[in-house]
């Protein structure tokens, strides 16, 4: 009877403790506590995110059409801007009242997958647009240039048979014809975007010189 | 005498005619064509200059008369650097958050 009680407690303790000690001994087996997903505040979180990005894009955008806007050709020669900024911006605006719009995951996931999607395929569009823009502008100018140095040319004849001092005025169209040179050459070869803006430096730099031939010839 | 008459107002007829074309040939040719024989070269280049000048004027459309101003602008701006225009990080950053 007694053994049958002893052996009865060593079960008990058996059955209680060994669990207990387990759980001490290896806290870390015990899954930890789930918490719920707050949906509506995923969705709003996601919905700045995207929100944010876009704008970024959008000022992207706008600045690149900021930059064209202010750049003037020559008077009588005329540039413009293709469609693609324009549609872009628009494009992402309208992203921009969807993200705003959606209530759900579901929605805000396929909102991003599409604007991806055509960003990917209009990643080019903002650049040749700039680029487009700028080589009309400067052809442009380059023909202009040229123009303006003929009749500048001619000028300083009509001073020379006039008996005026003609050294400055020559000295500053044969300096300008030189950077225009220049510039052409290096606009010639340039494979890249950045050594086309090498050569669009370089004609800016004939400004100073038509500044003061205009000077000379308007005195 | 009498039979001289028809002659003489066709000789007057050949004049006349003569004389009108000359004068509408001589309208139909520019002045300063007609002009440029009593001119120097210094004259005719003083008028060149004159009329280049009047051509400084802003007119639109006028592509063989850039004004120096309108130039030195586009030659300013084309010494601008040309703003950023890659969306590569933004579209990134749009496909990475989930």
């Amino acid at each position: 009877m007694k053994k049958t009680l002893l052996t009865a407690f060593a079960f008990g303790v058996l059955v209680l403790a060994v669990p207990k000690a387990y759980v001490y001994a290896l806290p870390n087996i015990t899954p930890p506590l789930q918490p719920a997903i707050d949906t509506t505040k995923l969705v709003e979180t996601l919905k700045t995110a995207y929100g944010k990005i876009i704008n970024q894009i959008l000022t992207v955008v706008n600045t690149a059409q900021g930059y064209l806007t202010q750049m003037p050709v020559p008077e009588g020669s005329s540039c413009s801007v293709d469609t693609s900024l324009q549609k872009l911006e628009t494009y992402l605006t309208d992203q921009l009242a969807k993200v705003e719009a959606a209530t759900t995951l579901a929605e805000l996931q396929a909102i991003q997958k599409e604007t991806v999607t055509y960003l990917k395929d209009h990643k080019e569009d903002i650049t040749n647009s700039v680029n487009n823009y700028v080589d009309c502008a400067y052809t442009a100018t380059v023909s202009s240039l040229n123009t303006y140095l003929t009749y500048a040319d001619a000028q300083a004849k009509v001073m020379e048979l006039k008996g005026e001092d003609t050294t400055q005025l020559k000295s500053d169209i044969s300096s300008a014809r030189s950077l225009v040179a220049k510039s052409q050459s290096e606009y010639d070869a340039a494979t890249s975007n950045k050594e086309k803006n090498q050569a669009y430096k370089t004609l800016s730099q004939t400004a100073p010189y038509i500044q003061s031939i205009n000077t000379i010839l308007t005195q | 005498m009498k039979n001289s008459w028809p002659l003489i107002i066709i000789i007057l007829v050949l004049i006349l005619g003569i004389g009108a074309f000359a004068v509408m040939a001589l309208k139909k040719q520019p002045a300063s064509t007609v002009n440029s024989k009593s001119k120097d070269t210094t004259e005719r280049l003083e008028e060149t200059k004159e009329t280049k000048q009047t051509n400084e004027t802003p007119q639109t459309g006028a592509a063989t008369n850039p004004t120096p101003d309108s130039l030195i602008k586009s030659l300013k701006a084309l010494g601008q650097d040309t703003p950023n225009t890659s969306i590569d990080s933004q579209t990134s950053s749009m496909e990475t958050i989930k």
